[in-house]
């Protein structure tokens, strides 16, 4: 998506979790979901400036640690840079990791664009005792330096100084005679119209033949080898090995950088909120936290949000279903509105009255969490454990954000070199992972049974998935290198409300949005299956397994089939039949088991394609559901063992 | 050599003409390997390590540029003095790097290292350290792995030794680099190192090719209480100096 009439494109960049997307809804007033987490941002995204005179487009680009080597595995990234070509840089320096911030800036220096320095969480510096000079910041780096807080007048000087930005020349970064002279031989080797030719020689001469250093650009292979030869002779020009040259020449200006700007006060005193983010990962207090956490959401879901949903039922939908049933002609019409698969009962009724209420509860509770930033802190305690399941560090930020949105998280695991680790883990958000919303569902069926129902659900999900991920760990022996973990964690912080709010308030609208209509044509296709009788014949063939090897209600087919089109479809069905007493205690579990596990949502899917390629993606689909099955025969056959 | 190396050097030079008893801007700049760069030295003024005459032909140190010299020159010349007892010859350039080293407990180490040494191998003086006046015959300073710190101290990192240069840009780019300050915050189940105002999660394999420079926690005990007292008699340093056992 393109808006023909601006004629500049700026492209906000800047490291992860440091407050793109915030300046991208300031600058454009669109909303782009934030998180106090790394990833959350996965594509780009386009908007015009709302402030100035509209002359740029702002694009919002996925967070990096570093430029070179988010270029090799950053898709959006690339594409951000040469196929947008943006005329002027947003780069959003982050008031609490300056130094990072700098040295990311260092090197986006080097594509030689006009760039201008946003500096967010200034206030959050001060807080901890570190002044920043916003005067010398700018003459340091040779840019415009913006304060942004989000008030209209920080967002004119950004329009101001976007439109008056030039490439900077930071002050005192001076390379050795020897490295300028192999990268002005790598430039001059460089073909006609290559884009970034300072940043791609420099890409060149630090990474060589490894890495993709092209920019995307095809080059025929004899250009490509006399190309590559010019690289080799020029890094034997320097003095010493080329990255330690640039480094070292980097970090110094860092430090000198530091030093002019920034002051500190006191020493950072320990607060209470680090106390808190270490308490979160300590090996002793953190599972409990973590436990404490999952019941109190719990206990707000099972008796908060059910009391909620109950109440709109019963006051809200009772008395029209009433009322309907009296106007409505008996037969057809009454049938296809509000009987069992009714488009207002079973559409309207079940997405805006029964999934509604539960899914706003827990996204204020999921919300809070992540503003928080309390997921992300969880990597560390989960690192070992998924060490045994053959995945390395890396993988642990999509499975975490997993419980977010799966299909979310499986574009984020494209980012896995290894293609073993990037299977088990696709496998396992589409597996055993639920999603938030999901989540929030399930944990409304079971709290209408007794809390131990939550556990024997928990224990069965997480002890399913551990063997899955052994099993696959086992029989995907690949010996590949393993990118080592290093992940930087979000500062804890007090979760700000209007924040919260304002995303719960995304979410549903979202949800809403995406899925009334399915629920409507979900009821419309399961009432013309059963009006033609396929449903019947459907219910006749599946009854061995579901009444026989799971041992629950043919009803259950239903919520089966809905899971196709819908999770929270299939939720609501299982709460209905809750509500008219057809499932009991053990059943439940295995209900909620098995629509945990069985078939992901379409977007997971083809997420999953994406990823993976369709052949990976059918194994990943038909291994899932044949496993769910199992699974929740061997529960059914456990907990009738228990004598449940 | 970067900015700041550079104005290491001019104040090493002017401490070098002061054992000379020279206060000349001219000699300075002869002493200099660059052109005199006013703007550095303007810099020089301005943080108050140096002073320049009326006329701006003299030039001493103030008190700040002082002590900063005297590092320099004392890093330098161990520096060399170790250099020399190893290889022999040809520790000039290797010192030049050296003495930029802003850790105090290297310099410290070596010193210790080597005896507490008062002349580097030209004969010039070697300015005193806190080690040499407490005498401390140990080292309680380490180069140790990043893994075999404590949990909650605070350590300078000292190299970092990668197999993969993928490995060292990586930490880079967290800014986890010889030089900086990095406290650890917890070692199990996962490091988590504090660098620069961000909390770092890694793993075992990258913080093994961390070394840092910390104190050797389970010696200081035993090790710091005679060194206090050491250096509370005055007499004690005297006869050692004098090489009495």
């Amino acid at each position: 998506m393109s808006i023909p009439n601006a004629q500049k494109k700026a492209l906000i960049v800047g490291l992860p979790n440091s407050g793109k997307s915030q300046l991208f809804t300031w600058l454009t007033g669109c909303y782009a979901e934030v998180a106090n987490a790394p990833l959350t941002t996965i594509d780009l995204r386009f908007a015009p400036m709302a402030c100035g005179q509209g002359r740029f487009e702002i694009i919002d680009s996925p967070g990096m640690q570093d430029l070179f080597s988010s270029l090799n595995t950053s898709q959006a990234l690339r594409d951000a840079l040469i196929v947008h070509k943006p005329d002027a840089l947003v780069l959003c320096v982050d008031g609490n990791r300056v130094t990072q911030s700098l040295a990311l800036g260092l090197e986006l220096q080097t594509l030689g664009l006009p760039m201008v320095l946003a500096l967010l969480f200034h206030d959050d510096a001060q807080q901890r005792g570190v002044a920043i000079d916003i005067e010398r910041l700018a003459w340091i780096c040779d840019a415009p330096v913006v304060l942004q807080r989000g008030s209209a007048k920080d967002l004119e000087k950004m329009a101001a100084a976007l439109e008056t930005a030039t490439p900077g020349r930071p002050k005192h970064l001076v390379f050795p005679k020897s490295l300028t002279l192999a990268l002005g031989a790598i430039e001059a080797a460089l073909p006609p119209d290559f884009p970034y030719p300072r940043a791609a020689s420099l890409h060149l001469l630090l990474c060589g033949r490894v890495a993709n250093p092209y920019f995307g650009v095809e080059l025929d292979p004899s250009r490509r080898e006399a190309l590559l030869e010019t690289v080799v002779a020029a890094a034997l020009q320097v003095k010493g090995p080329p990255h330690s040259v640039v480094s070292n020449v980097w970090n110094g200006w860092i430090d000198l950088a530091a030093d002019k700007v920034l002051q500190v006060h006191r020493k950072p005193e320990r607060d209470g909120l680090q106390v808190v983010a270490q308490l979160t990962r300590s090996l002793v207090f953190g599972p409990l936290i973590l436990i404490m956490i999952l019941f109190m959401t719990f206990l707000l879901v099972a008796d908060g949000a059910n009391s909620i949903s109950e109440w709109m039922y019963h006051h809200l939908w009772a008395p029209v279903h009433v009322a309907l049933a009296g106007i409505l002609p008996q037969g057809f019409w009454s049938d296809l509105l509000i009987g069992d698969y009714g488009v207002i009962s079973m559409g309207l009724a079940n997405a805006l009255l029964t999934v509604l209420p539960i899914l706003t509860v827990f996204y204020l509770v999921f919300n809070t969490l992540e503003d928080v930033g309390y997921l992300p802190n969880l990597s560390v305690l989960t690192r070992r454990i998924l060490g045994k399941l053959g995945l390395s560090g890396t993988s642990i930020m999509p499975l975490v954000l997993g419980f977010g949105c799966k299909t979310m998280a499986t574009l984020t695991a494209k980012t896995l070199t290894s293609r073993k680790e990037k299977f088990i883990t696709i496998f396992l958000i589409a597996f055993a992972i639920p999603c938030a919303s999901q989540m929030g569902l399930n944990m409304s069926i079971i709290g209408r049974m007794k809390w131990t129902a939550f556990i024997f659900y928990a224990v069965a999900v997480i002890s399913v998935a551990f063997i899955a991920g052994l099993l696959l760990n086992k029989v995907l022996h690949r010996s590949e290198a393993k990118d080592p973990f290093i992940l930087e964690l979000p500062p804890i912080r007090l979760p700000e409300f209007k924040a919260v709010i304002k995303k719960t308030y995304y979410r549903v609208f979202t949800f809403l949005k995406e899925s009334l209509s399915v629920f409507v044509y979900a009821a419309l296709g399961l009432f013309f299956l059963d009006r033609i009788g396929l449903l019947g014949v459907v219910k006749v063939l599946l009854a061995p397994v579901v009444v026989g090897m799971l041992g629950l209600p043919t009803a259950m087919i239903d919520a089966l089939i809905l899971l196709l089109a819908r999770h929270e479809a299939a939720a609501a069905v299982i709460i209905d039949l809750i509500r008219k007493g057809q499932l009991d205690f053990k059943q439940c579990i295995v209900a909620v088991t098995l629509t945990t596990l069985f078939v992901p949502c379409f977007a997971n899917i083809m997420a999953m394609g994406r990823v993976l390629g369709g052949k990976d993606a059918a194994l990943i689909l038909v291994s899932v559901n044949i496993f769910a099955l199992g699974t929740a025969g061997a529960l059914n056959w456990l907990l009738t063992a228990m004598a449940l | 050599m970067n900015y700041a190396q550079r104005k290491d050097e001019y104040l090493e030079k002017v401490w070098v003409m002061r054992e000379r008893d020279s206060k000349d801007v001219a000699d300075l700049a002869a002493l200099l390997d660059e052109d005199l760069d006013e703007e550095l030295l303007a810099d020089l003024v301005s943080e108050e390590s140096v002073s320049i005459g009326e006329q701006g032909k003299s030039i001493v140190l103030t008190e700040k540029g002082n002590n900063r010299a005297r590092k320099i020159i004392r890093a330098h010349r161990i520096g060399e003095r170790l250099l020399f007892d190893v290889y022999g010859s040809d520790f000039e350039k290797g010192a030049c790097e050296f003495e930029h080293t802003d850790t105090v407990q290297l310099v410290d180490g070596l010193c210790t290292l080597l005896g507490h040494p008062r002349k580097c191998p030209h004969g010039n003086d070697i300015p005193e350290g806190e080690c040499c006046r407490s005498l401390l015959k140990t080292t309680d300073n380490a180069v140790m792995g990043l893994r075999d710190m404590e949990v909650g101290q605070r350590a300078r990192v000292a190299y970092i030794d990668c197999g993969d240069n993928r490995h060292l840009y990586k930490l880079n780019g967290f800014q986890i680099r010889p030089g900086v300050e990095i406290v650890l915050q917890q070692s199990y189940p996962c490091l988590v190192v504090e660098c620069e105002g961000s909390n770092i999660a890694l793993d075992e394999i990258l913080a093994t090719g961390i070394r840092v420079w910390a104190k050797v926690r389970r010696r200081r005990k035993q090790d710091d209480a005679p060194a206090q007292r050491r250096k509370s008699n005055p007499f004690r340093g005297l006869g050692m100096k004098l090489g009495w056992k």
